[in-house]
């Protein structure tokens, strides 16, 4: 009977690979793939912790700034759009709701994709963020692409092939935030 | 190692983190210029409305000019997410804006002449829009004109957002 290669051989009962350099040699193709994936992960967690330094540089927990900014993008937007509506009826009032969660959400985001901790959650949340960001008129075709990044890691398990996600799935097998 | 060395790395770690901080939680300067346009927003549409003091010396061919800087296209809004990978923790500092320019004999009749498919050079340093064959200054609102050496021409005004997109519908129907 033909045997996988001894890379791919699950050491912790995980049926992943653990994404390693004996791994890479092991399987080029599977490795670069898997290997492409864990870097897209790491540039988007630097991504995520960018913006959220940016928030607390512009202090959203605390400070008026956020009530600033969306007043003077309800300024710039066509004022019969949804955005303008989303802005003027929900984030404005709650500015400083928005801005907690914001920036705690893109932090969550950062530690999320660079530790791969809680990884699938951490992209379903990066979704949730960029989609409200979309509505509340801060949309650009660069969310389309980073909705899609995001999307990458919901669906494939890159906290197993990198990440803590693998290690915490072990000892707590049946909590679905390390699947 | 000796307890007196390991006290002196963690206040030298203690110290650094320190310095790291407020490096990175520093909070911005805060700036109100005359023309506010942004070098990151990629879907805002500016309209500048500049005009000429009558005693210019630049010959006043064209009293009234307005600036359309136009939002980025899809593929240049794609292309800020490497961009704001690259410049990690640093504010962008230039932006190049596809540009229309409306030229007027006479304000608030049709334009004697419209120049498409221009540039217009964002410098958030030096706080300027460099257009062709003139310049504005974003703090004051100034504008520059004249060719090879800059002149004061008179003076800008970011149109308001309604009155902006007033414009564009009455003279850019595309936009």
């Amino acid at each position: 009977m033909n045997q996988p290669p001894a890379s791919n051989l699950p050491t912790d009962g995980n049926p992943r690979p653990r994404f390693t350099l004996v791994f890479l040699r092991a399987n080029p193709l599977r490795g670069t793939g898997i290997g492409l994936a864990l870097l897209l992960r790491i540039l988007f967690g630097i991504f995520f912790l960018g913006g959220a330094v940016n928030k607390f540089q512009r202090n959203y927990l605390f400070g008026d700034y956020p009530l600033e900014l969306f007043t003077k993008r309800l300024t710039e937007i066509d004022p019969g759009s949804f955005p303008a509506l989303y802005l003027s009826k929900f984030i404005i009032p709650n500015y400083h709701f928005i801005g907690w969660v914001v920036t705690w959400g893109e932090l969550a985001v950062a530690v999320g994709m660079l530790l791969g901790l809680c990884t699938r959650t951490a992209g379903l949340l990066a979704i949730f963020l960029m989609v409200n960001f979309g509505l509340g008129g801060y949309y650009d075709a660069s969310l389309i692409v980073l909705n899609l990044i995001a999307l990458i890691f919901v669906v494939l398990p890159t906290g197993h092939w990198r990440g803590l996600d693998r290690s915490l799935h072990a000892r707590h097998p049946r909590v679905i935030w390390f699947r | 190692m000796t307890v007196g060395n390991a006290t002196m790395r963690i206040r030298g770690a203690a110290l650094l983190l320190a310095a790291v901080l407020s490096v990175a939680l520093a909070r911005p300067a805060d700036a109100a210029p005359a023309i506010n346009v942004s070098e990151i927003c990629t879907t805002c549409k500016d309209v500048i409305r500049c005009v000429r003091d009558p005693g210019s010396l630049v010959p006043p061919d064209y009293p009234v000019v307005v600036y359309y800087l136009h939002e980025h296209t899809f593929w240049e809004q794609v292309a800020t997410i490497w961009d704001y990978l690259v410049r990690f923790g640093k504010a962008k500092e230039q932006d190049t804006r596809a540009l229309t320019i409306y030229e007027f004999k006479v304000a608030d009749e049709p334009p004697a002449r419209v120049l498409d498919q221009q540039q217009a050079e964002l410098d958030a340093v030096g706080m300027t829009i460099a257009v062709p064959g003139g310049q504005i200054d974003r703090h004051s609102g100034a504008w520059s004109i004249g060719s090879p050496s800059l002149q004061q021409g008179g003076s800008c005004q970011l149109m308001p957002p309604a009155d902006g997109f007033a414009f564009l519908r009455a003279n850019a129907p595309d936009s």
